[in-house]
C-alpha cells in the first residue's frame, strides 16, 4: 500500500502490515467486546469507522479503502446479520475519508476530527435511509423511527462518541504509525513540490 | 487490454463492489455455504477476543472487587439467614420432584424440553453499532451446532430458560445469534394460562433501545392485561413450547382491528455472558415457521 509514490523498505512493509493488522483486531474486538464502556445514549463508539475513516485520511485513498474492505468483513463477522454490508459500507468510508478534505488541508491530524464527524453524519444518513426506504432488505418493517428519533437518539449521540474516539486513535495514526513518522513529513514535502510543479505549469 | 484494465483503480473499484453485492445477495438466501468464509477469520479472531476479553474482564473484576468488599459482608450475613430458609425449601422440593416422577409415569406426561440437547457457549462479541446488531457464541459446527435446510435455526435461551433469541448462522467455532429484540425477530407466543391466547412477539427498531419487544396478531376476543406473562407457543415449530418469553407492560387498545402490546423480555441480552443453545432431538419434528425475517402473523 504505496500509493502516494514513496518507495517503502522491506521492514517499514512488515511493520505497515503488522500495524494494521494489530489495530484492526485490537478495535473490532473492543468495539464488540465492552460496548457497555463505550456508549452514549444508546450509541456504541463506532472504532472501526473512525480509525478507517482516519487511516483513509492520512494514508490515502488505497489503505483507506483495503483497510475499509478488511475491517468491514471483520464487522460482518462478528455482529452483521448479512456478510458483505460492512465490507461495502466501510470500504467507502475509507474511500471517502482520502478525497473529502485531506488534499485542501494536507492531513491536518487536527481535522481529522472534522473528516470523522462528515463521514460519520454520512454514514448514518445513509443508513437510515436504506433502513428506511428498502424495509424488506433490512429485515424489518415499514415502522420506522421518527424524524426526532433519528436525529436526538441516534445522530447525534453517535456523532458525539465518534468524536470522542477519534482522539485517540488520531494520537495513535500519527505517533505509532503504520507508518514511520517521517512518511507523512516526506510525503507532504514531495506533494507540495508537485503542486509547485502543477503551478508552474 | 485486461492488464491496463486491472490497473485501472476505478475498474478494480467496481469490480470489488460488484463482488460484495454479489456476495449479499448470495448471503441472503436460506441454506447458502458463504458463512464458511468467515471461519478462518473466527479461527483468528476468537482467541485475540478472548484474551481481550479476559483482560478486561480481570481489571473491572480487579475495581468492582474492591468497590464491592464491603457491600459483601452485609450481603453475607443476609444469605445465611436465606441459605437456612432455602435449605427447608430443598427439602420440600425433593419430595415433590419424587411425586412429580410417579404422576408423569401415571399420567404419560412429556418434559417440554427433553427431547432437546442443550450445548452451553459463551458470549465472544455484542453489537457494532444499532445495525450491526447480532452476538457471536462461541459454539459451532465443531459443537453440533449446523444450520441445514431442515433445522434453519435452534433457540437460543439464558441459564434460567428464559428466551435469549435464535442462531442466525454458524461456522466452525461460532455462531451468530440474533437476538429476541432485533428488528429481524419474530416468535409465536401465548399468555401463560389455560388457554391463553396466541399472539406474535417480534422486535421493533423502536422498542429495541427501551428493551422491549412489540406484542401483535393478538385474537379480537382475547383478554391480555399488563403483567400477563408470555410463553412459547411451539406453534411453528422452531421454540419448542414453554419458554418463558416476558411479561406485558403495556397494552395500546386504540385500535379494536390492531391491538399491540408491548413485551419485557426476561433475559437481559446486555448483560448475558453464557447462553444455551437448544438443538432438537431426532424426534422432534421442525419447520422453519418462526423463521420470518419480518414481522408476521404468528406462526
Amino acid at each position: 500500500m504505496t500509493q502516494r509514490g514513496i518507495k517503502l523498505s522491506r521492514n517499514d512493509r512488515i511493520r505497515q502490515l503488522a500495524l494494521y493488522a494489530v489495530y484492526i483486531l485490537i478495535l473490532s474486538t473492543v468495539q464488540v467486546s465492552f460496548p457497555q464502556y463505550l456508549s452514549f445514549r444508546g450509541q456504541t463508539a463506532d472504532l472501526m469507522l473512525v480509525f478507517v475513516i482516519l487511516v483513509g485520511y492520512f494514508f490515502g485513498p488505497l489503505d483507506g479503502a483495503v483497510v475499509g474492505l478488511i475491517t468491514g468483513f471483520l464487522r460482518d463477522v462478528l455482529s452483521g446479520t448479512t456478510l458483505g454490508i460492512g465490507a461495502l459500507l466501510l470500504m467507502y468510508a475509507g474511500l471517502f475519508g482520502s478525497l473529502i478534505l485531506s488534499g485542501k488541508f494536507h492531513r491536518r491530524a487536527v481535522l481529522g476530527a472534522l473528516q470523522v464527524f462528515l463521514i460519520t453524519l454520512g454514514y448514518k444518513v445513509i443508513g437510515h435511509m436504506i433502513r428506511y426506504f428498502f424495509p424488506l432488505i433490512m429485515e424489518h418493517d415499514s415502522v420506522y423511527l421518527s424524524f426526532r428519533q433519528v436525529i436526538l437518539d441516534s445522530i447525534l449521540p453517535q456523532l458525539a462518541v465518534n468524536l470522542v474516539a477519534s482522539v485517540p486513535l488520531i494520537l495513535l495514526l500519527t505517533y505509532l504509525g503504520p507508518y514511520r513518522r517521517g512518511y507523512i513529513r516526506q510525503d507532504e514535502d514531495q506533494r507540495s513540490g508537485m503542486e509547485e510543479l502543477w503551478r508552474t505549469k | 487490454m485486461f492488464r491496463r484494465l486491472l490497473a485501472n483503480r476505478v475498474f478494480i473499484l467496481v469490480l470489488v463492489t460488484l463482488l460484495i453485492v454479489a456476495v449479499i445477495f448470495f448471503d441472503s438466501v436460506t441454506g447458502n455455504p458463504v458463512h464458511v468464509i468467515s471461519t478462518p477469520v473466527s479461527l483468528i479472531v476468537d482467541p485475540v477476543q478472548k484474551v481481550i476479553r479476559g483482560t478486561g474482564n480481570k481489571v473491572g473484576d480487579f475495581f468492582s472487587a474492591i468497590s464491592d468488599g464491603m457491600k459483601i459482608r452485609e450481603e453475607n450475613q443476609k444469605l445465611q439467614e436465606q441459605v437456612a430458609e432455602l435449605q427447608y425449601q430443598v427439602q420440600q422440593g425433593e419430595v415433590a420432584t419424587r411425586r412429580w416422577e410417579e404422576l408423569k409415569d401415571a399420567f404419560h406426561i412429556q418434559d417440554s424440553f427433553e427431547n432437546y440437547d442443550i450445548y452451553g457457549a459463551s458470549v465472544l462479541s455484542r453489537e457494532a453499532d444499532e445495525w450491526f446488531s447480532v452476538f457471536r457464541v462461541d459454539a459451532g459446527t465443531h459443537s453440533g451446532i449446523s444450520i441445514t435446510e431442515k433445522n434453519p435455526s435452534y433457540a437460543v435461551v439464558d441459564a434460567q430458560m428464559n428466551l435469549v433469541g435464535r442462531v442466525l448462522s454458524t461456522d466452525l467455532t461460532s455462531s451468530k445469534v440474533m437476538p429476541i429484540l432485533h428488528e429481524g425477530f419474530s416468535v409465536s407466543a401465548k399468555v401463560n394460562s389455560v388457554n391463553g391466547a396466541v399472539v406474535n412477539v417480534h422486535g421493533e427498531i423502536e422498542l429495541k433501545e427501551k428493551g422491549l419487544c412489540m406484542v401483535d396478531s393478538i385474537p379480537e376476543r382475547a383478554e391480555l392485561k399488563v403483567g400477563d406473562e408470555l410463553v412459547t407457543s411451539g406453534k411453528g415449530g422452531l421454540f419448542p413450547a414453554g419458554i418463558p418469553i416476558g411479561v406485558i407492560v403495556s397494552i395500546d387498545d386504540s385500535s379494536a382491528l390492531n391491538r399491540t402490546a408491548t413485551v419485557k423480555p426476561y433475559s437481559d441480552i446486555s448483560a448475558l455472558n453464557d447462553c444455551f443453545i437448544m438443538v432438537p432431538g431426532k424426534d422432534v419434528q421442525t419447520d422453519s415457521g418462526d423463521l420470518t425475517g419480518t414481522p408476521t402473523p404468528a406462526a
